[in-house]
């Protein structure tokens, strides 16, 4: 009898552990799906671009184009160097169909250099080779990120693109330059952005894709549509 | 016996928490829910890259799936008094921080970059598998010998 009664009462308990525990889990699984999908909100509610036209724009692909794709980054993030590659192919394959625009967001406090290569892109620019020093700057990120004189291998990078290296020196230091990559900064402030990289699809900021195929879909929605 | 009890608790808290890191990988992968890592770590690097997922089944998924099966293990342990079940969560949690230890060293030198998500899901391996090294397995082996004496 006694033994009856001890082992129904340990039924009992074991049945509240997998009560509680099962309710844990559910809690556990609720909260990860509250996290993850209320941040999706945040992204999808953020502000439109106000400023989708800039007259100082570094832009490739046509200016004529219906679709456009503006791109805040930092040279120096790792997430956008691991954008680059996605963002390269779709400018190569949509051409002029799409107008890309690349502006300066870099994040100063975190990265030492970030700043001094979007000069150093600048400076390239006024010799008509933002776009292959902004390739260059990418592709070679874990050179220059650490070094203790960026302005060495940004020089040498600017040489061996074929410009001029005396007018780069000085564009590097310029007020036109440093007011440039400043302007991008503060647009970007304005749109409330929270980190690098940070595209926006026609003046509404997207989630950023996780693949070219993504990428792709979304702008064939906006093509399509 | 309390602490096997104890240790059942840790096994399912810890599993617990792993699961939520985990879960929330996944729902983000599926849902395309930005990770906000970009100020912090460079965990979108990781999570973007060819490692985040075997074939078409992302690792948060099997990692989700991995710490459900450490739960329930430590679970029926604790409900049904079998603490010896806790072997195989020990040694599952083993396991799991060996592939742990495998990704650490994927995101040092393949990829160059650490995920904070995926760091707390190593840590918490590494806590299983010390919980499992350190208190379990001898305890059980005890255990053992006194059964055959």
């Amino acid at each position: 009898m006694g033994e009856h009664i001890y082992a129904k009462s340990k039924k009992r308990k074991s049945r509240s552990i997998y009560i509680g525990a099962g309710l844990l889990m559910v809690f556990a699984a609720g909260l990860a799906f509250l996290f993850a999908t209320s941040k999706s909100d945040v992204g999808k509610a953020t502000a439109s671009l106000a400023e989708l036209f800039m007259p100082s724009d570094q832009v490739k692909g046509s200016t004529e184009a219906s679709i456009t794709i503006v791109e805040y980054s930092d040279f120096q993030c790792p997430a956008c160097a691991a954008y680059y590659p996605i963002v390269k192919q779709l400018t190569s394959e949509y051409g002029d169909r799409v107008k890309f625009v690349y502006r300066h967001f870099p994040l100063s406090q975190i990265h030492a250099n970030a700043e001094r290569a979007a000069h150093a892109a600048e400076a390239a620019g006024i010799q008509g080779k933002f776009w292959e020093m902004h390739d260059m700057l990418f592709e070679n990120q874990k050179v220059w990120a650490e070094s203790s004189n960026p302005d060495e291998l940004f020089i040498g990078y600017a040489v061996s693109l074929g410009i001029d290296q005396g007018v780069f020196e000085k564009a590097l230091d310029s007020k036109e330059v440093k007011e440039k990559v400043t302007k991008d900064y503060l647009s970007g402030m304005r749109a409330r952005i929270n980190g690098t990289p940070t595209f926006f699809l026609n003046s509404k900021q997207i989630q950023n894709p996780r693949n070219y195929d993504e990428f792709k879909a979304l702008i064939e929605a906006l093509s399509g549509a | 016996m309390t602490s096997l009890r104890l240790l059942s608790k840790l096994f399912l808290a810890l599993s617990l928490i792993g699961f939520t890191d985990a879960a929330y990988l996944t729902i983000a992968h599926y849902t395309d829910a930005p990770v906000p890592c970009s100020l912090v770590g460079e965990c979108e690097k990781v999570l973007m890259s060819s490692y985040a997922v075997v074939g078409a089944v992302p690792l948060a998924l099997i990692g989700a799936v991995y710490y459900i099966a450490v739960f329930v293990i430590a679970l029926v342990a604790l409900a049904e008094e079998k603490y010896r079940l806790l072997f195989f969560a020990a040694t599952l949690g083993l396991f799991g921080f060996i592939v742990s230890l495998g990704l650490l060293f994927v995101q040092i030198f393949v990829i160059k970059a650490l995920c904070f998500y995926c760091l707390i899901s190593g840590g918490i391996s590494l806590l299983l598998a010390l919980l499992g090294t350190r208190y379990l397995f001898p305890q059980l082996l005890v255990a053992k010998k006194r059964e055959w004496v």
